[in-house]
C-alpha cells in the first residue's frame, strides 16, 4: 500500500516538476514529509549524494527516498513513479510534432526552440561550472573578488585540460571524463 | 564475442539498451550534465538525431516537467525504436541510478566519504563543465552559420540564444517559460518570412 502511495506521490512530483533535478528538490522534500518527518539536515545530506553521485538528481533522491521509507519496493514505487509522467507527455509531444510538422505553426515552434535550446545549454555550463569550480558549492557571493576567492584551481585546471584533450586531440567525452576521475582522485584526495 | 558484436551491430534495442546505460552511469551532477554526452554520442556517433533533432530534443526534455534525462531517454527512445525503443531507453537510464543508490543506502555510506571518492567525483565534474563548453561551442557554429533556407535566421538565432541565456542566469527565470516564449518567438519569425516571400512571389 506504502508502494502505491509512493508511487502516486512521485508522479505527482513527475507532472508538476518543471526545470528538472535541482528545481525538483525542494517538491521532494515536500513529497517526503507525506510520509514521515525528515530533518532539513538529513534531507542536505541525501541532496549531496544525489548530486554526486551517477545519475539523474531527482531520480537518485527519489530512488533514496522509497527505499527510506518503504525498502526495495518502495524505492521502485517512488523510481517508476517519477518517470511515468515523462514517459507520457514525451511521447505525446513527439507525436504531436510529427503529426503537425508541416503546419506553419509547428514549423515556426521548432525554428524558435533551437537557438533557445543552445541558451539553455550555455547556462547549464554557468550552472555547472558554479558546483564544479567553485569551492563550498553555489556562488551565492556576487561579489567579484569573493568569487575569485572562491575558485578551485585543480578544479578549473582540470576543466581547461579537458577542453584542449577534447578540440585538440579529438578524444571522446567517456574516455576524458574517466582520465580526469583519475586525475581527480589523485589531485583531490 | 563475435556474436555478441553481431547482434549488437543489428539489434537497434541492445544498443538503445548499452548507450543509455553508459549514459546513465557517466551523468554525473544531473540531466543537465549529460547534454554534451548525447550530442557526441546520439548524434554524432551513431546518427539517431541529426544536429537539429538534438536541440529540439533537448528543448522537449527541459521544457517539459519531470527529470531532464528521462525525458531525454524517452525522446531518443522513441524516434529510434517508438515504444519498446522507448520503455528500454528508460529503464536503461534508471538503472545505474537505482542501484548505486540502493548500494549505497544499504552498505556504500562509507564509499560515498572516501576521500579518492570525492576527488574522483569532482575531477568529473570539472571534466563535465569542460564537455559543456565545447557543446556550447558547436552548437552555436552551427546555429550562426549562414542559412540558405531563411533569411534573418542567424540574427533571430543569435538574439534568441542570447536572452535566452541572459533570462534564465541572471534573472533566473524559469526555463520553461522560455521555451514557450522562444516558440512565439519562432513562430512570429517564420509567418513574417513566409509572407515577405509570398510578397516576393506577388511582384
Amino acid at each position: 500500500m506504502i508502494t502505491v502511495r509512493l508511487f502516486l506521490t512521485f508522479a505527482k512530483i513527475g507532472v508538476l516538476g518543471f526545470g528538472g533535478g535541482l528545481a525538483i528538490l525542494p517538491l521532494i522534500y515536500q513529497g517526503v514529509n507525506e510520509f514521515h518527518y525528515m530533518s532539513e539536515a538529513d534531507f542536505a545530506n541525501l541532496v549531496a549524494i544525489a548530486q554526486s553521485t551517477p545519475g539523474p538528481i531527482a531520480v537518485n533522491a527519489a530512488t533514496y527516498v522509497g527505499y527510506e521509507t518503504a525498502g526495495f519496493l518502495g524505492a521502485l514505487g517512488a523510481t517508476i513513479g517519477v518517470s511515468v509522467p515523462s514517459f507520457i507527455l514525451v511521447i505525446l509531444t513527439l507525436k504531436a510534432i510529427n503529426k503537425f510538422k508541416e503546419s506553419t505553426l509547428v514549423k515556426g515552434m521548432l525554428i524558435g526552440v533551437k537557438p533557445a535550446a543552445a541558451g539553455m545549454v550555455t547556462s547549464a555550463f554557468v550552472f555547472i561550472a558554479e558546483g564544479a569550480l567553485l569551492y563550498g558549492g553555489t556562488g551565492e557571493g556576487l561579489n567579484f573578488l569573493e568569487l575569485l576567492g572562491d575558485i578551485d584551481p585543480i578544479a578549473v585546471g582540470i576543466c581547461i585540460a579537458t577542453v584542449i584533450l577534447g578540440s585538440k586531440l579529438k578524444l571522446g567525452f567517456f574516455k576524458l571524463i574517466i582520465i580526469m576521475g583519475f586525475v581527480g582522485a589523485v589531485l583531490g584526495s | 564475442m563475435k556474436k555478441i558484436k553481431k547482434f549488437l551491430s543489428q539489434n537497434i534495442y541492445a544498443q538503445l539498451f548499452i548507450e543509455f546505460l553508459t549514459l546513465g552511469l557517466f551523468t554525473i551532477g544531473g540531466g543537465l550534465a549529460m547534454i554534451g554526452l548525447v550530442k557526441e554520442r546520439m548524434c554524432d556517433k551513431r546518427n539517431w538525431l541529426t544536429e537539429d533533432e538534438t536541440l529540439d530534443a533537448i528543448a522537449v526534455s527541459q521544457g517539459l516537467p519531470g527529470v531532464i534525462a528521462i525525458n531525454m531517454s524517452v525522446f531518443v527512445g522513441y524516434k529510434v525504436g517508438k515504444i519498446k525503443g522507448a520503455l528500454i531507453s528508460c529503464f536503461a537510464m534508471l538503472l545505474p541510478s537505482f542501484l548505486i543508490i540502493l548500494g549505497i543506502a544499504t552498505f556504500l555510506q562509507g564509499t560515498y566519504h572516501n576521500p579518492y571518492v570525492k576527488g574522483a567525483l569532482r575531477g568529473i565534474s570539472a571534466a563535465v563543465a569542460g564537455i559543456i563548453i565545447m557543446t556550447c561551442y558547436k552548437m552555436g557554429k552551427q546555429l550562426f552559420q549562414k542559412d540558405k533556407e531563411y533569411k534573418g535566421i542567424v540574427v533571430f538565432n543569435i538574439l534568441v540564444m542570447v536572452s535566452t541565456f541572459a533570462a534564465i542566469t541572471f534573472f533566473k527565470i524559469d526555463v520553461s517559460w522560455m521555451i514557450l516564449t522562444s516558440i512565439v518567438l519562432g513562430i512570429v519569425f517564420f509567418n513574417l518570412v513566409i509572407n515577405r516571400a509570398k510578397r516576393g512571389e506577388g511582384k
